[in-house]
């Protein structure tokens, strides 16, 4: 079922959490709401869920064109994960999962033997199916994570919601979990939007991206296009490591990378893996730079080097076999080059 | 919050951290100073004046000590008794959680005012909480003249015919115990609400459970310690209560005497025996809430230990 | 704007739950205890000035403040005590006692009166042995400091006299400092002890430095409930206080008093008296225990 929002707005008192935001889900679709802490994106998963109300007089919800504005969070049909799960404390596994259904009213609640066989089989489908006995202190926290999952789809719903899934979790069981969860996706095919602060999450498990910062939409993308096409210096510093440089110097080194750079607000954005090192007697055209600092822990090489002309610092990532092929020490003189690089027209105040 | 101490499971800690050996410690001869003092505090204050009630109430040995309790007199008191807490109990738990659900559930303007309005007849003497319902119902009061006296034309030939009376009178009584034992479920239940947040109720309501579903099946079984504590402490001071009664009640043998006054009649007749008999089973009372408060505080404390 | 609904929320219930949690407030509350202050309104200033001033007031009002504020002390100092001993300290019975500290609240304070009574009076258990100590003791300060009437200042006896209505509201005021204290030392990290330790404080350096003003916002919190609860008392006072008017009268009783001879206004009027002492206390409560919460949260 595919979620589209119009124009939504909302504030608390004096703070504007989302300030009209349109977004369109594909049916079908695991699509991620990334940003910073206090971008909005979770107001927005909510108010998609119904458990916060947009501004009075903003714009609508509409899940396959049907308006779901003004229709409760429970009949929405809307599977919603909490970021801590809300397990309910004192119902075991089962009951927690079964809940959804014997909430119903009499007329339309399943019989005592299929709500088993349904809690049964959803148990199966997040591979925990000898856990139904247990309460939720007794889990660990991806087991937590997974029944929280199971309850949410026991109600058969059009949409999954996942307040940062993995939030709560820590990083090795977090990378398990993220494959996982995509795996899951694919088998139940089920429009799916989650929301993370963790841009690597989102890249490497969503269909679609979303990112968000200070209450707006600032780009929606593929994770490719997103990372390669970035609409904004906001989109291309929150998805990984950059490097700020001026174009007049690039341009000084007579760097054969600058072309864009020159007509722009005179900054160039690099990211550490898209310079390269060499050594500065090969007299190619390049900014010299001294070598501060090599952190070699790790499978890359990062250095830290200090322009000669401004004095401001560049990071730069190469491999191992690079590093050593190039023998350098601390204080060696070098030159750098731009294998790729990205200017905005605008002066976006970061 | 005020004018209690902080005794509330919510604020209680997950157990003291276990205290190792430490090498930083006080010298021995403080430890056992500090240690003889507070016992001898403890035992002067609050072991003896226990210790007391009982051996006074069998200082004569047992059968003056039933004796007490085949008294009519002290039946009724006992009935009155019950009857007042099984009214002003009920009607502050309602009142506890309703107040407890929407200063916990939601946000709005005044809400710490609420909460210490609340809060207010803990710091109101029991002689006050009694005398204002005098002032509001007794002959003298604003209500009085419609209640009983004849004065009004209408309504006090009505009420007169009805007989309603509250001043002087068990609806009097039941008033001042409500009010004295107002704060109990309330500033037990805030705190916790609070702690717990709202997540499990969304949950809930995104898994299609009404209002009430919600409620019943996931807040009431969270707080229903919380809740057991409240009514206990509340239970215990309805119960016990006498400065507020005493000036409400009129103190008509068999009819208006709750146990603690009728404790006072028969003090005052010098019927010690008696006296203390009646105060060994409110005695017994309290010991058997403090033990169910324990019972509940290692309870919270368990569950804390287990959910973190 | 004017409705107190600060943001719409999903969760049901909030009109039903306010409105009945106001209604039942300003029935059972409100709407009573501002009977007390309309009744005085009703007295010319003349009127309620000589009712809250005759002379056997003013002298209820020094007793119950008095005796008040030295049983709360005593409960500060002893409170602080064994609130260190039940927290830092582990030994049999702990569990009794620290539950035994709850006694206070749950014991009828006419049970704790009779039961006060029945110790400390002449013939009591340590009445017998503790009232002619006392005896001797008022006797030997008068003979020392013969220019203060000792007699009638600490009372002649134990129990009918004012140390008997002291060690009632010793009693009541008991659980406060020690509840109040008990969390706050359970949090209190020994490392900071072994820092001031390492910095070369000795153990008594340590104490008064470092540990008693990290305590001392919940110390004065606990003293000021302590008191508050002791100025209102009255159950376990009567039985034992004596009653001599101008001399063991609290004003609490003084109260009852009023009522039972039918001056409703001047009952009421001593009431409002001590309805706002004690609305004073409980704000400075309040604000005492925000600046705690904010010593605490650095």
């Amino acid at each position: 079922m595919s979620v589209q929002v119009d124009n939504i707005r909302k504030t608390f008192g004096g703070y504007t959490a989302l300030d009209g935001v349109s977004l369109q889900v594909k049916s079908g679709q695991l699509t991620a709401l990334l940003g910073p802490s206090g971008s909005g994106k979770t107001t927005l998963l909510r108010i998609i869920a119904g458990l916060e109300y947009a501004d009075e007089g903003s714009g609508r919800i509409q899940f396959h064109g049907e308006d779901v504005t003004d229709v409760a969070a429970g009949k929405r049909k809307v599977g919603f994960m909490f970021q801590q799960y809300a397990l309910f404390r004192h119902m075991s596994v089962f009951e927690n999962i079964a809940f959804g259904l014997r909430v119903r009213p009499r007329s339309a609640r399943p019989a005592k033997s299929e709500i088993a066989d349904r809690v049964h089989a959803l148990l199966k489908l997040v591979q925990l199916e000898t856990l139904a006995d247990r309460y939720p202190h007794q889990l660990s926290g991806g087991q937590r994570q997974r029944i929280a999952l199971a309850r949410a789809l026991a109600v058969e719903p059009k949409v999954l919601l996942l307040d940062e899934p993995f939030g709560a979790l820590d990083a090795k069981v977090r990378k398990e979990l993220r494959r996982w969860l995509r795996q899951f996706h694919d088998e139940i095919n089920l429009t799916t939007i989650f929301v993370t602060h963790d841009q690597e999450e989102a890249l490497e498990i969503a269909d679609e991206v979303v990112i968000m910062n200070q209450a707006k939409i600032e780009q929606i993308g593929r994770p490719q296009d997103v990372y390669d096409h970035p609409a904004s210096p906001f989109v291309y510093e929150f998805l990984g490591n950059v490097n700020v440089l001026r174009a007049t110097a690039l341009a000084a080194a007579g760097s054969p990378a600058t072309p864009a750079a020159l007509q722009s607000n005179g900054r160039v954005y690099v990211r550490p893996h898209d310079i390269e090192v060499i050594p500065h007697e090969t007299g190619l055209p390049g900014i010299t730079a001294i070598l501060r600092y090599i952190h070699a822990a790790g499978p890359q090489a990062r250095l830290t080097l200090e322009q000669v002309d401004t004095r401001e610092t560049v990071e730069a990532e190469i491999s191992r076999a690079e590093l050593n092929r190039l023998n350098l020490k601390i204080n060696d003189l070098v030159l750098l080059r731009l294998r790729q690089s990205h200017s905005f027209a605008e002066d976006y105040a970061i | 919050m005020a004018l209690t101490a902080s005794s509330t499971i919510a604020t209680k800690r997950p157990a003291p951290r276990p205290v190792g050996p430490r090498v930083i410690r006080n010298p021995v001869w403080v430890r056992v100073v500090f240690m003889t003092v507070a016992l001898l505090f403890v035992a002067c204050f609050l072991v003896l004046p226990l210790a007391a009630v009982f051996t006074e109430a069998l200082r004569k040995g047992i059968g003056p000590f039933f004796q007490a309790f085949t008294d009519p007199d002290m039946l009724s008191a006992l009935r009155l008794t019950l009857l007042t807490a099984a009214i002003a109990v009920p009607a502050n738990l309602v009142f506890g959680v309703a107040a407890a659900w929407c200063i916990a559930k939601f946000s709005f303007r005044g809400k710490s005012l609420l909460i210490t309005l609340i809060d207010l007849p803990f710091a109101v003497s029991p002689v006050i909480s009694g005398l204002i319902y005098v002032l509001v119902f007794g002959l003298q009061g604003w209500l009085g003249p419609y209640l009983g006296s004849g004065d009004h034309p209408w309504f006090g030939e009505w009420f007169n015919q009805q007989d309603i009376r509250i001043i002087f009178a068990v609806p009097g009584i039941v008033l001042a115990t409500t009010f004295v034992t107002f704060p109990f479920v309330a500033r037990e239940l805030i705190p916790l609400m609070q702690a717990q947040g709202n997540d499990e109720e969304y949950a809930a309501l995104t898994l299609g459970a009404s209002g009430w579903q919600t409620f019943w099946r996931v807040t009431v079984p969270n707080i229903k310690w919380g809740l057991f504590y409240g009514v206990i402490l509340c239970n215990a001071r309805a119960m016990g209560e006498f400065g507020a009664v005493s000036v409400v009640s009129g103190h008509i043998r068999g009819e208006t005497n709750t146990m603690p006054l009728h404790i006072e009649i028969l003090y005052n007749e010098y019927n010690f025996v008696a006296a203390f008999a009646v105060s060994s089973l409110l005695a017994l009372l309290a010991l058997v809430t403090l033990m169910l408060k324990s019972l509940v505080e290692w309870r919270a404390q368990k569950g804390l230990a287990e959910s973190s | 704007m004017s409705s107190p609904r600060a943001s719409r929320s999903v969760l049901p219930g909030f009109g039903l739950s306010l409105g009945f949690t106001l209604i039942y407030l300003s029935l059972i509350v409100l709407i009573p205890l501002s009977a007390a202050f309309i009744k005085t309104a009703g007295m010319s200033w003349a009127d309620f000035v000589a009712a809250v001033t005759s002379p056997r007031v003013l002298a209820s009002y020094r007793l119950s403040f008095g005796v008040s504020l030295i049983a709360a002390m005593v409960n500060g100092f002893f409170g602080l005590i064994l609130a260190w001993v039940l927290v830092r300290y582990t030994f049999p019975g702990r569990r009794v006692v620290d539950a035994l500290v709850d006694l206070p609240f749950a014991l009828p304070t006419a049970v704790a009166g009779i039961a006060l009574t029945a110790i400390y009076s002449k013939n009591g258990w340590a009445g017998q042995w503790l009232e002619p100590l006392w005896a001797r003791g008022i006797h030997q300060l008068s003979v020392l400091v013969p220019a203060v009437d000792w007699e009638n200042w600490l009372g002649g006896k134990l129990a009918f006299d004012r140390p008997g209505i002291f060690l009632a509201l010793t009693f009541v005021g008991l659980p406060f400092v020690v509840r109040t204290l008990q969390p706050v030392l359970a949090d209190l990290e020994p490392e900071l002890e072994e820092a001031a330790a390492t910095l070369g404080a000795n153990r008594w350096q340590t104490m008064t430095r470092v540990i008693l003003p990290e305590l001392m916002p919940a110390l004065i919190t606990g003293f000021a409930l302590a008191f508050a609860r002791a100025l209102g008392e009255y159950g376990s006072v009567v039985f034992i206080a004596g009653n001599m008017p101008q001399h063991s009268e609290i004003t609490p009783l003084l109260i009852i008093t009023k009522l039972e001879q039918y001056d409703y206004r001047g009952a009421t009027a001593i009431a409002v008296v001590m309805l706002v002492a004690s609305f004073v206390l409980l704000l400075l409560i309040n604000l005492l225990q925000k600046w705690s919460r904010r010593y605490y949260r650095i």
